[in-house]
């Protein structure tokens, strides 16, 4: 397939679930019922009001969890590219293992570091 | 032209994820039952198979609660990022020799990039719900799936080194069934790792109904509701079909129609195994989550690739 035509079956693939949705959205909207009250449409919480608005500053260590996937999902993708050429060739496959050995040391070294830890 | 069979098969692979998620839920309902010594549902239908059919309905017809102070628009169409890209995702998996709905060069990396856009959809409506316990949920969600998203990318990278191939048909031409001995510690890793990506026990710690309620989905009710859970439901067939096939051979073991049965069957094996491991182990804690991710199934990743990387030096 020419890479417009799939670009365009991608788009009518995203398509297809996205009105399906909006469909039955449609359907729930036509057919519940709609009564909404103050205490109905305030926020889940167990029988309190919500105490503080939970928009704020979130912990810091999620956001070493986001960078630690940036880090290793971007090596994994180019060792995607580059893993499935290495068939039958030992030149290539030792290059992608120099490749692939910073990964590994990037793993240990922050492994090391205390960073995979999640502090309790 | 292209445009429209891309819809036509998008609105197939819904209503294959939908089906799915509902004979999925029966199947759960009466295998949780079984391993609890109940006998699940039974009242409507032979053994309670309309028991979902009667549910699917009911579901439009319930209110649809949007909360006050919400990011409204927000609120509302995230759900939709959530399912879709778990149901385009069904498109690249090779059910027939040579065959795909969508037979793309870089099949494998769609299949491992597309659910993953489902995290965004859980994070906006966790965001957008203004609710505590829906807020961490989230990001507990976004934490979980974006640390177990790279073993699993890697485990799924032996099979490619060995294949040669990112086409998904191609891989499956190149399969041999030796690589299931081989690919084995892959296909462990690829399995666990998917459990935790859809949110499934023991690792379903964002929506720890004991600690957070339902987790992001907390605020959500009528079909908004149930967009989550035919998301959650789409991703576990949607990953056992994928692991079925690339790594157990799927339709490879035998010719034909017989073929798409082995394959079929397999994933219906990997999805009860699924369910198994649900009503079975007890529930991690945060820390050992993520510490199980990195240090367990990551390293096992990367060992399973230097393995497969050297055999295929000789292939």
């Amino acid at each position: 397939m020419a890479s417009t035509e799939s670009l365009l079956f991608v788009i009518g693939l995203a398509a297809g679930p996205i009105v399906f949705l909006l469909v039955m959205l449609g359907a729930n909207a036509i057919l519940a019922p709609k009564r909404p009250n103050a205490l109905k449409s305030s926020a889940y919480e167990c029988g309190i009001e919500q105490a503080s608005s939970p928009w704020r500053p979130v912990n810091i260590r999620f956001s070493t969890v986001a960078i630690l996937f940036v880090i290793f999902d971007a090596e994994t993708v180019l060792l995607f590219a580059v893993g499935s050429q290495i068939r039958g060739s030992v030149t290539d496959g030792i290059a992608v293992a120099i490749f692939g050995a910073f990964l590994t040391l990037g793993l240990f070294y922050e492994w090391k570091k205390g960073g995979l830890k999640w502090p309790v | 032209m292209t445009f429209l069979w891309g819809l036509l098969w998008g609105l197939a692979a819904v209503m294959f994820i939908a089906g799915g998620a509902v004979i999925g839920v029966w199947w759960e309902r009466k295998v949780s039952a079984r391993i609890q010594m109940r006998l699940g549902p039974q009242q409507i239908g032979p053994a309670g198979v309309l028991q979902m059919v009667a549910d699917v309905p009911k579901l439009l017809f319930k209110e649809d609660i949007v909360p006050d102070n919400a990011d409204k628009p927000i609120f509302r169409y995230a759900p939709m990022a959530v399912f879709a890209p778990i149901a385009m995702s069904v498109a690249v998996i090779p059910f027939w020799a040579g065959w795909a709905p969508l037979d793309s060069t870089v099949g494998m990396v769609f299949y491992l990039a597309f659910p993953s856009i489902g995290v965004l959809g859980i994070l906006l409506s966790a965001w957008a719900s203004h609710n505590t316990l829906a807020t961490i949920g989230g990001m507990r969600a976004a934490a979980q799936m974006v640390s177990y998203e790279v073993p699993r990318s890697l485990a799924v990278l032996s099979v490619i080194i060995l294949a040669g191939s990112l086409q998904p048909t191609e891989v499956m031409e190149a399969w041999q069934w030796w690589w299931v001995p081989l690919t084995f510690v892959g296909f462990l890793v690829y399995f666990i790792a998917s459990i935790a990506e859809m949110n499934r026990g023991p690792f379903d710690l964002p929506e720890a109904e004991s600690e957070l309620v339902a987790g992001y989905f907390s605020d959500y009710s009528g079909f908004r509701w149930a967009i989550f859970m035919m998301g959650e439901y789409g991703a576990l067939i949607s990953a056992s079909l994928f692991g079925a096939a690339v790594f157990l051979g799927g339709y490879r073991w035998l010719p034909g129609v017989a073929g798409l049965a082995v394959f079929l069957v397999l994933a219906m094996v990997l999805i009860t195994a699924v369910m198994w491991i649900k009503w079975t182990f007890p529930r991690l804690r945060q820390d050992q989550l993520m510490t199980f991710c990195w240090t367990v199934l990551t390293p096992l990743a990367i060992v399973q690739v230097v393995v497969a990387g050297v055999v295929a030096l000789w292939l």
